[in-house]
């Protein structure tokens, strides 16, 4: 498989976006094109971007004044790759999109963020996806001229966010729980991007994380150099589980939101599968484990989630391991077990 | 036909139309979704409801076991690998 694509982006907001656009118009429209990026694979009944307009224009007014910067890089994007403003939110917004119901989203990745000594923490993930992404993976390596953060995200073609590193040692990882009513917001792929943006430590992202109107549910694993959280996301509620050692699937692990989760009862089966397995491999891991030995956990099914084929079933479609306190990022692209790592670092 | 497959058939009628069967008894095996037409929901309801009428645990199956599940048969074949562990344990 060819290495995956890297950009280097500097500036004030509209320009990065801009940056962004010019550097992947190309891959951008053609990835919009494709199915409307997808989702009409994904959609039990095709739909169209005139027929999102009015989604799209809710979750820009929210957008707009919750994240303003990433509002003016999105429509830098637009401007840089030539195509609409409400194509360039789309390519934010298509989780929220596609939404949930009990039947038949899956939901699958793996998180576990653990101390690193002599210093520091891992924080790691498989990133477990339908539509066969894969191939639209991309690392942006984003340095803010205004205010000098320093940001590495690993996301997806025109996805501003997805997860990453900063520059101030604050790593975040991602996974999709299901449950509340999604609603008109900031997906929480550009929320994990806004919080690498400006925040320095865990207690800052967590600030940032109540200001926001978010549009869906989510657990995020974020760590500094003295602490790691799970926090967990539903409909305006956030919980906050703190430990040393943090393991996270698909279904919620809140006593209190456990009651709405909405994942159907096979998935949620899986998804305990998954977190024991994760734990056990964990738990065996040496102290002065490294990356590769991290790696090698998203190598083993149940983890590592095969494909059966079919493009409408999450399947694992990369893996990383962040050293969020050396600014280090190692990702597979594809299945870990049959692909090569490649190595991203945030520079000085 | 064995008691897994009779309990099994019932629960696939009871979700179908009396038109879609035609007086003919369920095929073992005949796609449950290209032949029946049982949509994702359905097949969550009738996995649920044959767990409750075999006394098989939710908790064993997941949602990869639900993906390989065609047919009746395959349905058969689940709820006897379970017993089967279980009986073995």
């Amino acid at each position: 498989m060819t290495a995956i694509t890297s950009l280097q982006l500097a500036g004030e907001p509209f320009s990065i976006g801009r940056m962004h656009g010019e550097a992947l118009g190309e891959e951008i429209r053609r990835f919009l094109d494709d199915d409307l990026c997808r989702l009409n694979r994904l959609l039990p009944k095709p739909t169209s971007l005139a027929d999102l307009k009015d989604t799209v224009a809710r979750h820009r007014e929210v957008i707009a004044r919750d994240t303003p910067d990433l509002f003016a890089e999105i429509r830098g994007l637009a401007a840089g790759a030539g195509i609409d403003l409400d194509a360039a939110l789309l390519l934010q917004l298509r989780r929220e999109v596609m939404g949930y119901s009990r039947i038949p989203t899956g939901g699958d990745c793996t998180t576990l963020c653990r101390p690193l000594p002599p210093g520091g923490r891992v924080l790691a993930q498989t990133i477990d996806l339908n539509g066969n992404l894969d191939d639209q993976m991309v690392v942006m390596e984003i340095t803010h001229s205004v205010t000098g953060s320093r940001v590495l995200v690993l996301s997806f073609t025109g996805l501003l966010g997805y997860l990453g590193l900063n520059g101030y040692g604050v790593g975040i990882g991602i996974n999709l729980v299901l449950g509340g009513p999604w609603q008109p917001g900031v997906p929480p792929y550009l929320a994990i991007r806004h919080l690498l943006d400006r925040c320095a430590d865990v207690e800052s992202c967590l600030a940032c994380l109540g200001g926001l109107q978010l549009a869906s549910s989510r657990s995020l694993t974020i760590c500094d150099a003295k602490q790691a959280v799970s926090v967990e996301l539903l409909h305006g509620r956030m919980a906050v589980i703190r430990n040393e050692q943090l393991v996270h699937t698909n279904h919620f692990l809140f006593e209190d939101f456990a009651a709405e989760d909405g994942l159907n009862p096979f998935s949620h089966n899986s998804s305990v599968l998954r977190l024991q397995a994760c734990r056990d491999r964990l738990g065996r891991l040496p102290q002065r484990a490294g990356p590769d030995d991290v790696m090698n956990i998203f190598c083993h099914e149940p983890i590592r989630v095969k494909g059966n084929g079919d493009c409408r079933r999450e399947r694992t479609v990369g893996a990383v391991v962040m050293l969020p306190g050396q600014g280090r990022m190692h990702v597979r692209r594809g299945d870990p077990a049959l692909s090569a790592t490649q190595t991203f670092q945030l520079h000085a | 036909m064995s008691e897994l497959s009779t309990i099994i058939s019932r629960n696939i009628a009871a979700l179908l139309d009396r038109s879609a069967l035609n007086g003919q008894p369920i095929n073992l095996d005949a796609d449950l979704l290209g032949h029946y037409g049982l949509t994702s929901l359905n097949m969550v309801l009738l996995i649920t409801s044959v767990c409750e009428d075999t006394e098989t645990e939710l908790t064993k199956i997941t949602e990869e076991d639900l993906s390989r599940l065609h047919t009746a048969r395959d349905i058969v074949a689940l709820v006897q690998s379970i017993r089967n562990r279980r009986a073995s344990a």
